[in-house]
């Protein structure tokens, strides 16, 4: 068997009195599409934390691609894909601009972009289709552009792991549709995707293999397993109508 | 008078001139440090930086080291200590920002209330650009050049930095270094700019050039040049006007950069409140003609 891309051993995250995640292990492998749900507080971000190195690891292993996760960093295999709330979308910045910050970690000190730079940004822009609202400003982009944007920076990283966060809040279904095209095509060139999400809807069509999360692993398997009331009543509790949506 | 005799009568006078050199400097270097400080959110950090160095100047004087020295002890060292009250406790950032660069500045009031003559408070606070020598020219010429040189050349980290963080990190660029980075340049930028404006008006200088230019443009580059460009004419214009008409040259720059931040606000391409106006009322009247 080939290594994981992600492997988590017995990872607990504490922030003061606040356990936040419990003896985690986990594996992803390349060219899966792996959805991490949970509700709000269950760790998520945590654990996206812990693999971008920026929440500190009480115990437990974390190994990327089978060396130190700060190498595979280095290495630019790592991409993150943040949601809509965290970004400034008033940010004087263009479409292009954001591609190219993909393109940082192999560029000089000074960042200045070269040819195979702006190929790369270009290439990455076409993929996502948004090469013709390249020089429009971030916020003047619908909700499910502003995603591919991102999932762009990735592609012109030409990273390995793409960690998205809540990529659906705020896009339309035509938009998650794209999106959903977009990730697959990723994951079939052999990138290990992780989509983290508290949101049911779109997790059976993208997800290959659903981790659900609260605080410790409760369940591992496939989307088909994860999303039936007995299991996700583990982790969203009583408040899950149909299977796929959680309420309230 | 011509225009041409208009700008240079001034310049015959020696302390004239000096005083537009380091107004000069002064702006162009907190016009650039100030597009990531209102982009980030660390406007109030320039305030604080620019309050907490009077200690520091009070004791160069008394030392007889080059003001420089201290001032960028004490703004560095108030950044340290803002940081480590912050990292200890639960106190919000603001209220930790508050505490120390207050605590810093009393100290330096009650070190000058206890010191001979030489140091005047009032040139401190105020500014006294009409009469630095030519060791503090010096000073904040090579201050002034080194900070924009090398924000100049870390640009598109700190605007990373600025924009995503995460991002930053998740490709091994060391974000904490860019916070270090930064900071230290605003404290040198503050020794530049409170030679021009007095340590009180500082933070206009760090905030006012960065705001105008925002409301200008969609693109941060532009919003770089745009900053150096609207507020070296203004600052120049104020200076200038301070002279014919008698008033602080502080105030004056300081006034005229305000100046400029009205006009974009009120016709900025971006959202001006008067240009907004006018589009939604020409659009109106296409909708009513069709």
């Amino acid at each position: 068997m080939t290594e994981p891309v992600v492997s988590l051993r017995g990872v607990s995250v504490r922030y003061g009195a606040v356990q936040a995640l419990v003896d985690v292990s986990l594996e992803l492998p390349a060219g899966r599409v792996v959805g991490l749900l949970g509700v709000n507080g269950s760790g998520k971000s945590s654990l996206f934390g812990a693999v971008m190195g920026t929440v500190p690891v009480e115990t437990g292993l974390i190994r990327l691609f089978g060396g130190e996760p700060a190498a595979a960093r280095k290495r630019n295999l790592v991409s993150y894909v943040p949601q809509s709330e965290a970004v400034d979308w008033d940010f004087p910045l263009s479409v292009w601009d954001v591609v190219m910050m993909g393109r940082y970690g192999r560029m000089g000190p000074t960042r200045r972009p070269r040819a195979e730079d702006r190929a790369a940004t270009e290439h990455a822009l076409e993929r996502v289709g948004l090469l013709d609202l390249a020089s429009r400003q971030i916020g003047e982009l619908s909700g499910g552009q502003r995603k591919r944007v991102f999932v762009a920076r990735g592609v012109a990283q030409e990273a390995s792991l793409l960690l998205l966060d809540e990529p659906f809040a705020g896009v339309d279904k035509g938009s998650e549709r794209t999106t959903i095209e977009l990730l697959h095509g990723l994951r079939n060139e052999g990138k290990a995707i992780l989509v983290s999400t508290h949101d049911l809807a779109g997790v059976p069509e993208l997800c290959d293999e659903v981790v659900l999360l609260q605080r410790r692993v409760l369940f591992q398997g496939t989307p088909a397993e994860a999303l039936v009331p007995e299991t996700l009543a583990l982790a969203f509790g009583g408040g899950v109508a149909g299977g796929v949506r959680v309420t309230g | 008078m011509t225009p041409v005799e208009w700008l240079l009568e001034p310049l015959q006078y020696a302390f004239m001139a000096r005083a537009l050199v380091v107004t000069l400097v002064a702006a162009v270097t907190c016009a650039i440090l100030s597009c990531w400080l209102v982009q980030i959110g660390w406007s109030l950090m320039g305030d604080a930086v620019s309050h907490a160095v009077l200690p520091g100047v009070a004791l160069s004087y008394i030392l007889g080291l080059p003001f420089a020295v201290g001032a960028f002890v004490f703004g560095a060292g108030a950044v340290a200590l803002i940081g480590g009250v912050r990292a200890t406790t639960k106190i919000k950032s603001d209220a930790a920002i508050g505490v120390v660069f207050t605590a810093l500045f009393a100290m330096g009031l009650v070190i000058i209330s206890v010191t001979p003559s030489q140091t005047d408070l009032t040139h401190i606070l105020f500014g006294n650009v009409l009469g630095v020598s030519d060791a503090e020219i010096a000073q904040v010429v090579v201050i002034g050049a080194l900070a924009s040189a090398i924000l100049l050349v870390k640009r598109r980290d700190l605007t990373l930095f600025a924009f995503d963080r995460s991002h930053a990190n998740a490709i091994g660029i060391n974000t904490r270094w860019l916070s270090v980075l930064l900071l230290g340049l605003l404290a040198l930028t503050v020794v530049v700019a409170l030679q021009a404006v007095g340590i009180i008006l500082v933070v206009a200088m760090l905030i006012t050039p960065g705001a105008t230019a925002y409301l200008l443009t969609k693109r941060f580059d532009r919003m770089i040049a745009l900053a150096v460009v609207v507020t070296a004419v203004a600052s120049l214009g104020g200076a200038y006007a301070s002279f014919y008409l008698d008033v602080s040259t502080g105030g004056a720059v300081v006034l005229a950069q305000s100046a400029a931040f009205a006009l974009a606000y009120l016709f900025g391409l971006r959202g001006g409140v008067v240009t907004s106006r006018v589009r939604v009322a020409r659009a109106r009247r296409l909708e009513a003609a069709s």
